[in-house]
């Protein structure tokens, strides 16, 4: 198993975030994870990546327990989190090269692969350019390609495609398919539910710190009697009238009038 | 269309900017949604108002502390005239490094473009907020600093409560004008500069402004015995070349005191328009100047991503593999954070300028080294900055890697911070010596006293608690600063007693040299080998694992790319 997560619970003060959670996810992998806001999807990622304590429960990350061997884990985890900070003032060779060399990856293996993954996601051209002033997209694809320099066998991509542009996305989509077919894992969070339907083999909803649904995207569906992904998350998170609500919406404009 | 100004929407834009301005968030842009990353204070959601406010306060005891001493020295030996000029040039100084720093940039704030770019917002109204936002800190800036001077002038000239309110709105014109010149060089540098440039070009006009307030302080005694000169034949012409002095004499003239009229009044009035008319371009060119600041192309220079010749010898010499990515990434970031050089740049221009000021008096040999080692006390002052950054949201990046524990990462970082602070500061000390002994003598003192230093570095990085840049700044003035700070003066005393009684025996200052070198090569010997230790036994990180076998993983993924 790469990611083992057995009863885990985490609670912020008398908020529970993580209530009993219970999760397997083997090599190969495209797992999607989805959750409305405030879910615990963050949590369990902080959990998984060793920034986190669960309260209760045992986790296990490419055989290590995160907390006991937070090294050992990192080692193995390529994380490319929602918010794209970088350091700016450095330029995205400089970055890799730091993120490379922490990884302790050797210098010929180092360049060479950086070289190409910038040549790969378009920044070679920018690649002695300060972070920032790049654009959005081309921060995420720095993030991006750094998670992958060590070529982890966890990959915890957290709404990846945020400012990617749609060559970059579908790169970045077959790449996520490239990486199972190598027997990489990916943790994949977003709230792009489309995205997540073509892209992931297996599907977790969580509402609440608790798993609702998990099973593979057909099982899904069939389960929850939807035909998309997102209809069976709409279904099973929320209880409320879209369509209704929009138009109480546009009542409410109508209401003001015109500026 | 809208209306161009909006009274309600001045009324907001003022209240929430005064808000940001007093409690120090102006800058919150980039703290917001970093949370995710969490941990190790990589984090600016955890921001709050009152820690931030302290920065502020913090500011204004300096300033107010600085202003009491400087005027109650000035009110037992000076008369009127040098105590108004003096004074004022002190709170005009200090004003400008403000202005420059804090307040001015808050008229043109990239933010407002982003913000409120897309409200209907007319840019005169957008100014008009800004503008009165300006002019209310001024006024709080100019009463920090001139309410004990304009006290103690009263006393001095015993004209009472009126002495007082004339000092006041003769500071309050020069604070104006002070605002009016700054606003000026603004408008001038964003017309010209990409805002990367303009941003490296305020810092080093904040470094200039800093050394003059050294400068001020350190020739009081030369401005009083000119100022003296003044009052007694009723003005020195070339004086008045200084704006300070326009505004000295304003007040002497508001107060009835003797003073050139002729000569004062028109440089009063000129000083007036010069704080107005800048004023008025500013507000006309408002919109044009906050876009060619915060929108535009920002493409930013090219840099060259490969370390140049010294670094890589440097490097070669002294930086071992392990510690070659805390190396670089601090080296870079010491070279190209705004925040970190804006803050000690200034810190180590004091006692440069101070020796280099002082090599046209001829001072004893023992000043000298006194200065060099009032370097090496400002050292850990600028360690204290090391933690903080512009970027510091990009420190989650530490939470994600196999980082190992700061404490160990800071041996790479101590050697970026020799290679890129220290080692300037030894050829410059060796330059200004030289020019005062032979080369040889000074380069041997140079070298003596940052060896020395060397000792204070090592101690301050041994109980770094963060990886460098990666948290916000908030204010510094920490206990252990101090301490270290209060342990090294007495420490740093002896050795430049030492370092004096070898003055003329530069053999013996060779052998010390050489004493020195050794002890800290053991030092570092000592601290890689336990570092190996731990990572052998896998240490006090409980993750830590040979290097050998991360390097045997590497390889097996080497082929996969």
């Amino acid at each position: 198993m790469v990611i083992r997560l057995d009863t885990i619970t985490k609670t912020y003060g008398t908020k529970t975030a993580l209530d009993q959670v219970s999760l397997e996810v083997e090599p190969g992998q495209v797992i999607g994870y989805l959750g409305p806001n405030g879910a615990g999807k963050t949590t369990t990622v902080k959990i998984l990546t060793a920034v986190l304590e669960p309260d209760s429960g045992r986790v296990e990350v490419c055989g290590f327990d995160p907390m006991r061997h937070p090294l050992e884990v990192k080692k193995r985890v390529g994380y490319v989190p929602e918010v794209a900070a970088l350091y700016e003032s450095m330029t995205p060779v400089e970055y890799g090269r730091f993120v490379g060399r922490m990884h302790r990856l050797g210098e010929h293996l180092l360049e060479r692969r950086l070289d190409a993954f910038l040549q790969i996601f378009g920044l070679h051209e920018n690649r002695h350019e300060p972070i920032a002033a790049f654009s959005k997209g081309m921060k995420q694809k720095t993030l991006i390609l750094t998670a992958l320099l060590h070529n982890p066998p966890l990959v915890i991509l957290d709404e990846p495609l945020n400012g990617l542009d749609a060559n970059a996305a579908l790169l970045l989509k077959e790449i996520i398919a490239s990486l199972a077919r190598k027997g990489r894992t990916v943790f994949y969070c977003s709230h792009l539910l489309d995205v997540v339907e073509r892209v992931c083999h297996r599907v977790v909803i969580l509402k609440a710190g608790r798993i609702l649904i998990d099973g593979s995207v057909d099982e899904v569906r069939s389960r929850s009697h939807t035909d998309t992904i997102e209809q069976a998350f709409s279904q099973l998170t929320s209880s409320t009238d879209w369509a209704g609500l929009a138009d109480e919406f546009i009542a409410l404009l109508d209401e003001e009038g015109a500026p | 269309m809208s209306s161009p100004f909006h009274a309600g929407q001045y009324a907001t834009l003022l209240a929430t900017g005064l808000r940001l301005s007093l409690t120090g968030n102006r800058r919150a842009d980039a703290g917001g949604g970093i949370g995710e990353g969490g941990g190790n204070g990589a984090s600016g959601a955890d921001a709050s108002l009152g820690e931030d406010g302290s920065r502020h306060l913090l500011g204004a005891a300096y300033g107010l502390t600085l202003s009491t001493i400087v005027s109650s020295i000035l009110f037992q030996n000076a008369a009127p005239p040098e105590f108004l000029i003096v004074t004022l040039s002190l709170a005009m100084i200090f004003t400008a490094t403000t202005m420059v720093g804090e307040l001015a940039g808050g008229l043109f704030h990239p933010l407002d473009l982003a913000v409120l770019g897309p409200l209907p917002v007319s840019g005169f109204t957008r100014f008009a907020a800004r503008f009165t936002e300006l002019m209310a800190m001024l006024l709080i800036l100019t009463l920090n600093l001139n309410l004990v001077p304009a006290v103690l002038f009263a006393f001095l000239t015993g004209g009472g409560v009126i002495a007082v309110l004339f000092f006041l709105a003769t500071a309050f014109c020069a604070s104006l004008f002070t605002g009016g010149l700054c606003l000026v060089l603004y408008i001038v540098l964003a017309r010209f500069m990409s805002a990367a440039r303009f941003e490296g070009a305020m810092l080093y006009i904040n470094i200039f402004i800093t050394l003059g307030v050294l400068g001020l302080l350190v020739n009081i005694g030369a401005l009083i015995q000119w100022g003296a000169l003044g009052s007694e034949s009723g003005g020195n012409g070339w004086l008045y070349l200084f704006p300070p002095a326009w505004f000295s004499g304003m007040a002497l003239v508001l107060l009835g005191l003797p003073v050139a009229v002729e000569a004062a009044l028109p440089r009063v009035l000129v000083a007036l328009a010069v704080a107005v008319v800048p004023l008025l371009a500013a507000a006309l060119r408002s919109e044009r100047l906050l876009q060619s600041l915060g929108g535009g192309n920002r493409r930013g220079r090219r840099r060259s991503s490969s370390p140049g010749r010294i670094m890589r010898l440097f490097e070669r010499l002294f930086v071992t593999p392990r510690e070659r990515a805390a190396f670089e990434f601090t080296a870079i970031n010491l070279a190209r954070d705004h925040g970190f050089r804006m803050k000690a740049y200034p810190i180590l221009g004091i006692p440069i300028m101070m020796m280099t000021m002082s090599l046209f008096e001829s001072e004893e040999p023992l000043f000298y080294l006194v200065m060099l080692h009032l370097m090496n006390i400002y050292l850990p002052l600028i360690l204290a900055f090391l933690p903080f950054g512009d970027h510091f949201q990009g420190g989650w990046i530490f939470n994600a890697l196999p980082a190992e524990a700061p404490q160990r990462f800071a041996m790479g970082a101590e050697k970026a911070f020799i290679y890129r602070i220290m080692l300037p500061l030894i050829v410059l000390n060796a330059a200004i010596l030289s020019a005062i002994w032979s080369p040889w003598i000074g380069l041997l003192n140079a070298l003596y006293a940052s060896l020395v230093g060397l000792f204070l570095v090592g101690i301050r990085f041994r109980t770094l608690r963060c990886y460098p840049f990666s948290r916000e700044f908030r204010g510094v003035i920490t206990q252990d600063v101090m301490g270290v700070f209060m342990a090294g003066i007495p420490i740093l005393g002896g050795l430049a007693l030492l370092q004096y009684s070898t003055i003329d025996s530069p053999t013996l200052l060779l052998g010390q040299i050489v004493l020195m070198v050794g002890l800290h090569w053991l030092r570092y010997d000592a601290l890689a080998r336990k570092r190996e230790d731990s990572d052998d036994k896998g240490g006090s990180d409980p993750g830590a694992v040979p290097d050998r076998e991360v390097e045997s993983a590497n390889k097996r993924t080497a082929g996969t790319v």
